[in-house]
This record gives C-alpha cells, structure tokens and sequence, in this order.
C-alpha cells in the first residue's frame, strides 16, 4: 500500500511537470508567467549554486523550528496547566477560541507595534500560527489519556511529575503528532507568507522573501525555483520526517493518530 | 489511476484559459493622490463617452506585480505605475509601452529630524520603510546614495517592505527610522506633527523633474485596437486638465472616493510640486540608471518603451 | 497470619442502596481469596478498597498496621481493563515500568516465568489476549507485592488459555509467596483457584473454605459438588 501511494504521487507530479511543460510551450500563455519546466530547473539550479536559495531555505527553517520549539514548549506548559487547573483551563480555552481562528497577518500591524520590525515579529507570527493547533491538540491528548492509567500510576508510586512525563506525554503522543503535523503546516505558511508582507532585504531572507522578491524583480523562473524548494521542503518534511516519525512511533505501536 | 490524472489536468487547463471578448476593455486602477485623473476619468465616465459600444472594466491589483501578470495573461488592457516596474517587464520581455505621462508627485523620504535632520545623517542601520524594492521610491533611494554617498546599495540592506499606510504607521510607532513614501502619506507625516520631515525629495534625488505614475498599455491592445487606444488617451487627457481647470469639483468627487475632508484633498492636489501632466519626464535617465545598476539587463532604450504614436 | 484485613466495610452511590453494608473479610498470608457473586454486589467495589483507590464509608482497611492506606506498590491491582499495558514501551519495558533504579534486570525472570521471553520486544498491538495478560501479572508482580489485587483477569479469554494463566498464577503464589484477592463471576474458575471464597450476593456475605487438594480437577466428584453448592449459594442470595 504505501509504494502505491508513492507511485501514485509520482505519477501525479510528473503529469503535472508534463502538463505544464506543454501549456508553457504552447503559446497558450505567455512563458513570463509560466515558463517552460526546463527553465525554471536551469534556473533552480542556478539559485541553489549561487547558494542564495540554500540560505533562504535555511533561514526559514530556522524560524520555522524556532517557532515550533518555542511555540511546542509554550503550547505544551499551557497544557499541562490547563489539565491541572480548572482556571487556567477555562482562560487558554478562551484565548485559544478568539486567537486560533486569526490569521498572524491579520496581526502583524499589533505585533509589529509591540514587537518591532525584524526577527522577533517573524517569529511571533510564527509562534502565535502554532502554539493554539499545538494547545488544542496537546490538550486532546491529555483528555484522552485513559482513566485506568491515573490509578495504574498511583499503584506504583509514581510522583506527579514521573506520571506527567512517563504516563501523560507518552501516551497523548499520537495527539502531540497530529498537532505537531498541523503546526508545522502553518509554520511554513505563517513564515513565508510574513515575509511576503513584509521583508528586510540584504540581511538575508527567507524562502517566502526569495519568492517575492522574484516575483517584485519579475525574475519569473526564479520565483518558480522558490515555490518549488518550497514544495520539495514540504513533501521532505510531510512525508519524509513526520512518515519516518510515525513508523517508529504511531504506527509500530498500533494505536491510531 | 493515470487515466484519472490525465483527466483532471486537462479539465484544469480550462480553469485557466479565460474568455476574452472584443467588446471591452479592462484597466487596472490604483488608489492614491498620484492616480486622481484615473479616478476623474472614471466618475465622469470620459473613456465611455467616446466609447459607448464598450465596455470599461476596472480592475483594482495590489502592486505592480499582479498588474505585470494580469497583463501577461491578458486580462488587463491598460493600467497605471511607475517608471522602474514597467521597465523591468519591458526588460523581461514583457509586450508593454509606456503611453502617456500622469502625475508629477513630491514623493520623499521623511524622516523624523531630531534623528536623522538630513539625507547625509542617514545611516545603514536606519530602517527604511518602501512599497517594495525594484520600485520608484527604491531607485530614487538608490540614485540619490550614489550621488551623496558613492553607492547605490548603500541602504539595500536596510529596506522594510511596507505599504504605504503600513509604513506610516510603523514611522510613527518607531518600528522604521525613515519611510520613502507619496502623497498623501508625506504630507499627512510632514503636517501630522512629531517632528517627522521630509530629508530628501524626489526631485532632489533625481536631479530633476520625472514621473511618478505613467499609464503604459499591452502591446496586443494598442496593435489590434489604435483607435480604442486613442480615446483612451483623449480621456486621459480631459481628465488631466479637468483637474488643472476645476481642481474644487475634483477635490468633491476625489473626498468621496477617499473619504478625506474635501479641502484637504484640494490642497493635497495643489500643493507645490504636485502636477498632473501627460508628459512623460526622466525616462532616460531612469534607463541609464536602472541599466548600470543591473536592474535591467536587456540593453532597453527609450524607443523600446514608448508607444510609437508619442514617438515625435 | 493477616496481610490485610478489611473490617465493618460500608459503601455506596448517594441516592441508591448501599453497595457494601458491613462486610468484613481478611486475607492470609499466601492465601488466594476468591471474590463471587452476581454482577453489582459490590465485588469491584470491595476491591477498589481494598487497593486504597476507594475510600470507605464505613470501617476500615488495615495493611501492614496502616488504616486505611493510600494505594501503594505493595497491594497491586490488575484492572478489569483490557488496555492496562502502555502501548508505547515494548513487552519488556511495560513489565520493567515499575521498577526502581537499579531493580530492572529482575523483568527478565518475571518475563520467563510468564513465558514471555520470546515475545519481550514486542509491542502490546501485537499480543494476544493471552500474552497482554501475563504481561499485565507480570508488570504487577515487578514491584513485588504481597497482595495482588485481581479483577476480572481472565473473562475476555477462551477456556483453555484461561486455565494456562490460572496455573501460571498458582505458580507466581509459590514463587513470590503472593498472597491474591481475586473478583471473578466463574463459579469453576473461583473453585479452581480459591482457598477461600466470599461468596456476594444482595443477601449478604458469607465466606466458605475449599477443601481440595492443590490438585483440581474440575471433572472430580467434589470440584463438581462444590462448584453446584456454591451456585445454589448465590441463587439462594438473590432471592
């Protein structure tokens, strides 16, 4: 099953690599919005020697974990007291309804108020992307930690903290995955769309400024060179890592994500 | 399976491919004070006076990038932008002209003075906010640090992506240390208190006068439709010296559009240094820079650019 | 000699009839004190006391001259649940997971005295009903108890694969000198097991001694016999 499904998404993406060859040759449209698939690998190879392409890559998923790790640890103190307190329960529920569904764009003018224009608002845009998915799904797992084990804990003598980290973590795991999938996910976008808005040149962006400003500079097969590392990143990091992840945990364990 | 995705792409290719019909014409509008006679043009409906068999299709992008792809596409006809953006389509490759000139602005970079009272004090680790780079602020910012400063670069890496409200706002909470910016943003930052000046001016960074905002029109649209072409440059015209003869009725039409106090928007279009002309200024010198600087690679000269019929 | 007595043991939901209204028993040291009776007649409940999960109403828990102690690694009890053991850790760990520092290398003999030596690298997903339960018992013998707490083992098992893990427990008894409260709705399985049963019914408590040799078999004439009083024990209790 799964080689078919590898097979199936080669042949899906090498039908859309012939398909839009064709389109681009035909004269259909013109090649400055859509140049050839040729072109834009000459080109992708172009950007990746002149290693601008490895740098922006980089620099995004140094945010992009940077944002993950920062946002996962926070989501997952939240959490913890969430399931501890009733009071803090009830005001990351709250602030986990109004703050989910907003995009961080919709934000960036207040965080740019407070938190300046640079780094720091990427990365605050990228935390606030993850940390709500992260706490709802973390939360999720906690809930669903089943009863029997609270008193399996209680039997051998194990601490609140020894039960937190050897009973609660381990077995929300597959909820923590699913979250981390979905904050990854969002990360990426939350990052490259950010720099899309707004960007600070020479002292090095990321993929989504590399995209933008390929697109400002209408150096089309090089904006396309960057969508597509940003494709190839996603389907590494989809499923490539997080696949790798579940086979060694979810998976081999047999319980259902 | 492969039957399944030969399917589906073919039918997607549809999706794509979009209807172009004889009887209309799509324009990309803008907003600001720079574009007033496009708005004129519109609200007393000229173009459609002189074209009743069309229709006149407005359409309003966010930055000249969509205007470049939605002409690549060919689902704008004719639209409005800076200098720097159509030379670089043209550049590319990009079937255009440059068509008729539209406004001359007092664009500038502002500054708050106590920090930074002059163009000389401005330092690399100034932010500075612009539209984006590769646009007319940028090449203006660039012209006048190889002039002042021996190089062109010298703020590249200290630019910060923002739209013009944006970048207004991020001036005056201190996220940026300079905003390169147009009417009527620099006048409501040089007027709005807080010490915040103009330290340099477009002109002065030019050396000279230029245009801010030219009209260009696709290359398909001004073969296959000269006459249209034509009308449109006669409403454009009207509409400019609609602005220069009743600037009070302009300012009435543009307050409701703008939702500005109407004597604001009277003095904001004339003020000193603001004019709307259809005379094209400082294209060459823009070519000469943009072509030493690498902005363009292709060796574009005046006439590469400019419709033919203005070409006397 | 007691390990653990429970005395004048009352308990109940707010708003039903009592539960347990003054039951007391004590179990002895290596003993196997089987638990009977209809489903609701407290036997869960009697066993949650007993493992300090549930507080009493009334009466009380004596252990290791302690009232009414918390639940402790001591008295471990194996749930009537069939999703005891944690499916992330291997068979070895989930049997080790008790253990103190140090205490780990003792899951191996556990592990082959329930004859799971073989399966120790496997994932609870890939037991069968069988194996997670010796794994279970395994997992509760790591801390050495004196008192195993049992609720319900073997229900979800076919008969021949229950009677293996009650003699695996007759085993564990003699190897560890446990000593087991064991709840069960079999009357052959308590009679094959017990040294004592407390017989539950609504009616009341009442406890009965089994005679027989350690040797059962349950097609002799006396299994037979005690296993047909006990039921008209709990029939009569019903009423």
């Amino acid at each position: 099953m799964k080689r078919s499904r590898i097979e199936g998404s080669i042949i899906w993406f090498a039908a859309l690599l012939g398909l839009w060859e064709i389109v681009s040759r035909s004269g259909l449209v013109s090649q400055l919005i859509m140049p050839p698939v040729t072109v834009i690998l000459r080109s992708f190879a172009f950007e990746w020697g002149s290693g601008e392409l490895e740098i922006s890559m980089l620099l995004s998923l140094g945010f992009v974990f940077a944002g993950i790790s920062a946002g996962g640890i926070g989501a997952f103190i939240i959490s913890a007291l969430s399931f501890q307190f009733d009071a803090v329960k009830r005001l990351s529920g709250m602030l986990t309804a109004v703050l989910h569904p907003l995009p961080g764009i919709a934000l960036l003018p207040v965080f740019i108020l407070f938190f300046g224009i640079g780094r720091i608002t990427l990365l605050v845009v990228i935390i606030h992307s993850v940390i709500w998915p992260l706490i709802i799904n973390i939360s999720a797992g906690f809930t669903s930690v089943p009863a029997v084990y609270r008193r399996i804990g209680s039997n051998y003598g194990l601490k609140s903290a020894a039960f937190f980290f050897r009973i609660m973590v381990p077995a929300s795991f597959p909820h923590i995955l699913s979250g981390l999938k979905t904050a990854w996910a969002r990360a990426w976008r939350a990052a490259v769309s950010a720099e899309m808005v707004f960007g600070i040149t020479g002292s090095g962006g990321g993929l989504g400024w590399f995209v933008y400003n390929k697109r400002i500079f209408m150096d089309t097969p090089g904006m396309y060179a960057g969508i597509l590392m940003l494709a190839i990143l996603g389907i590494i990091v989809e499923s490539g890592l997080f696949n790798l992840i579940e086979n060694k945990t979810v998976r081999r364990w047999g319980v259902s994500v | 399976m492969r039957k399944l995705v030969v399917i589906t792409l073919t039918l997607s290719v549809f999706l794509f491919v979009s209807c172009s019909d004889d009887k209309s014409v799509t324009i990309a509008e803008q907003y600001g004070l720079a574009y007033a006679p496009l708005q004129i043009m519109r609200e007393k409906a000229f173009f459609e006076e002189l074209e009743p068999d069309f229709e006149v299709k407005w359409v309003k992008l966010g930055n000249t990038a969509a205007i470049r792809e939605a002409v690549l596409a060919g689902e704008v006809d004719a639209g409005f932008l800076g200098i720097p953006p159509l030379l670089i389509g043209a550049d590319k490759g990009m079937d255009w002209k440059l068509i008729s000139g539209l406004s001359v602005c007092p664009v500038g970079l502002v500054a708050e003075s106590s920090e930074i009272p002059d163009f000389g004090s401005l330092r690399k680790d100034h932010r500075i906010a612009l539209p984006q780079p590769g646009s007319i602020q940028h090449i203006l910012l660039s012209m006048a640090a190889e002039r002042e400063r021996g190089d062109p670069a010298l703020f590249d890496g200290s630019l910060v992506t923002m739209k013009h409200p944006d970048g207004m706002m991020a001036l005056l909470s201190g996220a940026v240390d300079a905003h390169f910016t147009s009417p009527p943003y620099i006048f409501m930052e040089n007027e709005g208190g807080g010490g915040y000046e103009t330290v340099l001016g477009g002109t002065e960074a030019f050396g000279g006068e230029f245009s801010f905002i030219v009209a260009m029109a696709d290359g398909a649209f001004i073969k296959d439709r000269p006459e249209l072409l034509n009308s449109f440059l006669t409403a454009l015209e009207r509409a400019v010296d609609f602005i220069g003869a009743r600037p009070e009725e302009c300012a009435r039409i543009l307050a409701g559009i703008y939702e500005l106090p109407q004597e604001d928007i009277l003095r904001y279009i004339t003020y000193p240094g603001m004019k709307y002309t259809t005379e094209i200024k400082g294209l060459g010198r823009f070519i000469e820079f943009m072509t030493e600087n690498n902005y363009l690679s292709s060796g574009l000269t005046e006439s590469d650019v400019l419709y033919e019929g203005l070409r006397d | 000699m007691t390990v653990i007595s429970l005395e004048h043991i009352r308990f109940g939901y707010p708003g039903f009839p009592p539960v347990l209204s003054d039951v007391s028993v004590r179990l002895g040291k290596d003993e196997i004190l089987c638990i009977i009776g209809p489903s609701g007649c407290g036997k869960t409940s009697l066993l949650n006391i007993a493992g300090g999960f549930t507080p009493p109403e009334g009466g009380r828990l004596v252990f290791q001259e302690m009232i009414n102690p918390q639940p402790g690694r001591k008295r471990i009890m194996v749930f009537q649940d069939s999703h005891q053991l944690f499916p992330w850790l291997t068979v070895r760990r989930n049997v080790a997971f008790p253990s103190l520092p140090g205490e780990e290398d003792s899951s191996d003999r556990l592990l082959r005295l329930v004859g799971l030596s073989e399966s120790a690298e496997m994932y609870p997903s890939q037991l069968s009903g069988g194996m997670k339960q010796r794994a279970v018992i395994a997992r509760a013998m790591t801390p050495r108890p004196e008192i195993l707490l049992l609720d319900e083992p073997f229900t979800a098992l076919d008969a021949p694969t229950r009677r293996e893990l009650q003699n695996m427990l007759l085993d564990l008894r003699l190897e560890f000198s446990v000593s087991m409260m064991f709840v069960t709705h079999d009357i052959r399985e308590a009679v094959y097991l017990a040294d004592r049963l407390l017989i539950m019914t609504p009616g009341g408590t009442r406890e009965m001694a089994i005679s027989l040799s350690r040797e059962r078999d349950e097609f002799s004439d006396e299994f037979v016999k005690i296993e047909r009083e006990v039921y008209k024990l709990i029939s009569a209790g019903r009423s």
